[in-house]
This record gives C-alpha cells, structure tokens and sequence, in this order.
C-alpha cells in the first residue's frame, strides 16, 4: 500500500493540490481557508471591505467554476458584511452549452438564496453569439467570436447594475485571467488596456454610468479555483464553449502554465508587473483619453460610439451581405 | 506485473476526456513523472486516482486507474 500525501499545514488530512510556488501541498480544508483569505485580501488591499456595509451588489454568474466559487464566498461574507447581492447570467444562445449552464446558476441561486435575473443577449444586443460568429465566419472577418461575445456581455452587465441601480459588478475573473490579458496587451501593443487594467483588482471609477468591478478571486491561481470548486461538490457542465478555441487566450495560456512550472510562482510576479507598468503609465496614457458618453446608446466610451454599438453596426452591415439575417 | 529482479513494472490506465491509454510505469512511480512522460505540464492540470483527488507528488502503483482533468474546460 502506498503511503498518501499528506497536508503540510494540518499535517493530517490528505493533500489534494500541490502549491508549487508556496511549497506546500494541502488538504480540501486548508485550501478552502488559503482561497478565502485570498479573497480577503483582494478585497482589502482595495479598500473594498470596508465599503461593502449596506451596499447593492450585481454579481456575473456565467455558471463556470470562477463565478460559481465568486458568488458562493461572497455570499457566505455577505451576511457579516451586511450586504446585498443578485446573479446576473448573460444568456449568449449558444445551444445546449448556455442551456446548461443557466439551469446551473439557477439551481445555485436556489440552493443559497440568492435573487438572480436572465439576461438575453438576442433580446438586448438583437443578435445570439452563434449568429454572431454565423455573420463574421461568412464575412471572413478577422474579429475573433470572443471579442463580440466578451464585449456585449461587459456591456450587458454595465447596463443591468445601472438598471438595478447597484454600487458595485463582481465578476469571477481569477489570477490567470489577469495575466493573460496582460500579456495579450502586450502582444497586441494595448497600452491603453494596461493602463486601464492597472488597478483592475476592484479600483473606484468616477466615471458616470460605469459601475465600479470587484474581483474577489483576483489573486487565486485558476488551479486553486477549480479545486476548490470540486472539493465544495459543485456541478460541472461537460461541455466547453465551442469558440474558445479561436481565442489566442488558448496559446497565451499555454506558455504561462510553462514557465509557472519551470519559474514556480512566475504568475505572480507577472501580475506584479502588471500592476507596477499600469500604474506608472496611467496618468501619461488615460489622461489624453477623454471618458464621454456614445451617441448612439449614452453608455460610458472613450470614443463617439461605443465598442458594443460599433460592433453590432458591423455586423448589421456584414450580414446585408447574406440577405440580412441581422437587421436591429 | 513484470518481476524483473528488483525492479517491478505495473500498468497505470489513464484517463483524458475521451481519450484512454495504458502506461507501464515502474511501480511506485510519482504521478509528476507520469505527467512529463505523456507531456503533460502538471500546473495545467489536475489528477484523480481511483476516483480522488490527488497531487502530483502522489505515487501510482500496478492497476491504479488516474484521471487527468485540465484546469481549462475550454483549453
């Protein structure tokens, strides 16, 4: 019989994920109090906790294993904290996989109690993700399904926290995420997205019509996520969106879980530099940039029009090429 | 089981999404080396044997059955 691997915290219950860059393997208990204290921290080093007392939160609930754990911790601080939250879940209408995850958030919502609302992306945007990518595939456009879902769904959850008039948006954005949008800033050359980026850990914006972000699993290695969410014995859904795979986030991931094997710890000291590059560019960059309102829709743009309507303009006029499958 | 003077060899059956295979491993063998020797990147995954979690400092002996499963549904 072989001997099991052992916690190096309590020294007593089975270890079931290895920290490589803390040394340490833990049990399901001991992990579950390393991610909440994370999530602590997040919140303080924001200035965010104290603030929470009273307030109205929206939280992003897409039915993935990082907003399931965001809504379940926030719900648990929520009564010492005195706050209130509601679910959101973007419905993108992407056949069975949108399907079953709504059935899991709402059956989530059930079980803690919390109020959620549905929102359709085909009722409010006019067009589902799939007729989306339908559109920019005939067309041989370059924009990839991700930047039109990504950015209505932001867009849609910016509108939903105005609509219910809430003080803050949470969204299950983990440690990875972070870095890999960093990196694809980098790539791409974005520094405005970086500078916008810097103080993404939940900073207060004064800008008017945006609501502020909170990401309480800003420092939780995605790994650390998904085992904290099987060992809590929440549901999963076999089935994965089927236009990730056209996101460079594929590849980028790929090449940081490479170098956090070789370098442990690698992730964290990107985000490190994330934060010290944005900071120190954001005055310079952001304050050429003016914040206004779209012309067309009155939400929050750097530009005359906004992103989601200059989108949803693009593809009204790519798909009068294909007899208008797409007319709002 | 192979007895080959000191050294014993077992079969490991793993399992990947759909996908099953069978890796003869010496007994006793670190999940971690398992994972480099089909080229899996440990960080990027994570590991069940016989059904429960584990870690990749685990070890592995002659007809345990491991899932992996990626950290990344959508990778």
């Amino acid at each position: 019989m072989i001997e099991m691997v052992l916690c190096d915290l309590c020294k007593k219950r089975k270890a079931v994920i290895k920290i490589r860059y803390a040394g340490l393997n833990l049990c399901k208990e001991c992990l579950s109090k390393f991610v909440e204290q994370k999530v602590m921290l997040s919140l303080k080093r924001t200035g965010v906790l104290g603030k929470l007392s009273g307030k109205y939160l929206i939280i992003a609930l897409s039915g993935g294993k990082d907003s399931i754990n965001a809504t379940y911790i926030m719900h648990k601080l929520s009564q010492e904290y005195d706050f209130k939250m509601k679910a959101v879940f973007v419905d993108e209408g992407i056949g069975e996989y949108s399907k079953q995850r709504r059935a899991i958030v709402m059956d989530l919502c059930k079980k803690l109690g919390i109020e959620y609302r549905i929102v359709s992306m085909k009722e409010e945007m006019g067009i589902s993700t799939p007729e989306a990518v339908s559109i920019l595939v005939k067309s041989r456009s370059s924009i990839k399904p991700c930047s039109v879902c990504g950015v209505f769904r932001r867009y849609l959850l910016n509108k939903v926290a105005l609509d219910e008039n809430a003080d803050y948006v949470v969204t299950g954005h983990n440690l990875d995420d972070e870095v890999q949008t960093f990196i694809m800033s980098l790539i791409r050359g974005d520094i405005r997205s970086i500078a916008r980026e810097a103080c993404s850990l939940g900073y207060e914006n004064d800008v008017p019509k945006l609501v502020s972000r909170i990401k309480p699993l800003y420092l939780v290695y995605e790994r650390e996520s998904l085992v904290y969410f099987i060992t809590h014995g929440f549901k999963r859904i076999s089935l994965s969106c089927p236009y990730a795979r056209f996101s460079m986030r594929y590849v980028i991931r790929e090449m940081i879980n490479d170098l956090e094997y070789r370098r442990p710890g690698m992730k964290y000291r990107i985000l490190a530099l994330k934060e010290r590059l944005g900071k120190s560019i954001r005055e310079t960059v952001l304050s050429s940039v003016e914040m206004r309102h779209c012309k067309i829709c009155g939400m929050p743009s750097s530009r005359d029009i906004c992103r989601a309507c200059e989108l949803k303009e693009l593809l009204v006029k790519l798909s009068q090429n294909y007899k208008g499958i797409y007319t709002k | 089981m192979v007895i080959d003077g000191l050294k014993r060899e077992g079969v490991v059956i793993i399992k990947m999404r759909n996908d099953i295979k069978k890796v003869t491993v010496n007994n006793k063998t670190k999940v971690e080396k398992i994972l480099l020797k089909i080229g899996i990147n440990p960080e990027s995954v994570i590991v069940f044997k016989n059904g429960k979690l584990i870690t990749e400092d685990d070890y592995v002996e002659n007809g345990d059955e491991i899932e992996i499963l990626p950290v990344s549904s959508s990778g």
